[in-house]
């Protein structure tokens, strides 16, 4: 086939695709180092994506209550 | 405490639940308005405003998960930030879109190095991108909370993974 576009790239990666074009791609991917390449790239990115940690929230705990007192509705 | 219970005392203005509430969930609920605005002032008062309103928006609670409704309870906060010309104004010189040498075939991608291009994204792509890859939001969920087609939603999440892989790989 055809080299796929990158936005079915990322369907795919997404597992976004119809299984049977998610199949040509996969066989795609098997004999083209580049859009295996960019495959890679989306996996990781999307794998990085998940670990990035939660900042630490300040601490608003007190302010929120205060403020519900104040508006008289807590 | 089963969440229902802890939900129904929240509504009726318990104070001790609503802090329970805060030290569970305001780790997500900054994290979500801090990389959707880039800012942690307002971020701050996203958190501020969300868990001030909770006991009024908990009627509207459907039962699923709590964490996607309140994912999507301080993204449409965090969006009404995003449009303020005001904001965006200030924010203008702050955000200076990251550009390093970095070739992806030989190197791990680095969370810090993500953050980094993430923040700088526009923010049509960058919000798509922290509600379905960072926060774990289906196309479907993020479609609903920005008010957007699933289509445009996948169309966007694609935009965001192309600029940054442009930002990451140069």
């Amino acid at each position: 086939m055809k080299h796929p576009t990158e936005f079915q790239v990322s369907l795919f990666v997404d597992g976004d695709l119809p299984s049977a074009k998610g199949r040509e791609l996969e066989e795609h991917f098997d004999v083209c180092d580049s859009c295996r390449e960019y495959l890679e790239f989306l996996r990781e990115l999307k794998a990085v994506a998940r670990e990035l940690d939660a900042p630490e929230p300040p601490d608003i705990a007190d302010e929120v209550i205060r403020r519900r007192i104040a508006a008289g509705s807590a | 405490m089963p969440l229902q219970e802890l939900l129904a005392k929240v509504e009726n203005g318990d104070e001790r639940s609503l802090r329970r509430l805060m030290d569970e969930h305001g780790a997500l609920v900054y994290g979500v308005a801090l990389r959707i605005t880039g800012s942690e002032a307002d971020a701050a008062d996203i958190v501020q405003d969300v868990f001030i309103g909770l006991p009024e928006a908990v009627p509207l609670f459907d039962g699923g998960s709590f964490r996607g409704w309140l994912t999507v309870l301080v993204t449409r906060q965090a969006y009404m930030r995003l449009r303020s010309e005001e904001r965006r104004r200030r924010l203008e010189a702050e955000v200076a879109p990251p550009r390093r040498a970095r070739s992806h075939e030989a190197e791990v991608l680095s969370r810090h190095d993500l953050e980094t291009a993430i923040a700088g994204l526009p923010d049509d792509l960058r919000v798509v991108f922290v509600l379905k890859e960072v926060e774990g939001l289906s196309h479907d969920e993020v479609a609903t909370a920005l008010g957007i087609s699933v289509g445009l939603s996948r169309v966007r999440l694609f935009r965001a993974r192309r600029e940054l892989m442009d930002r990451l790989t140069q």
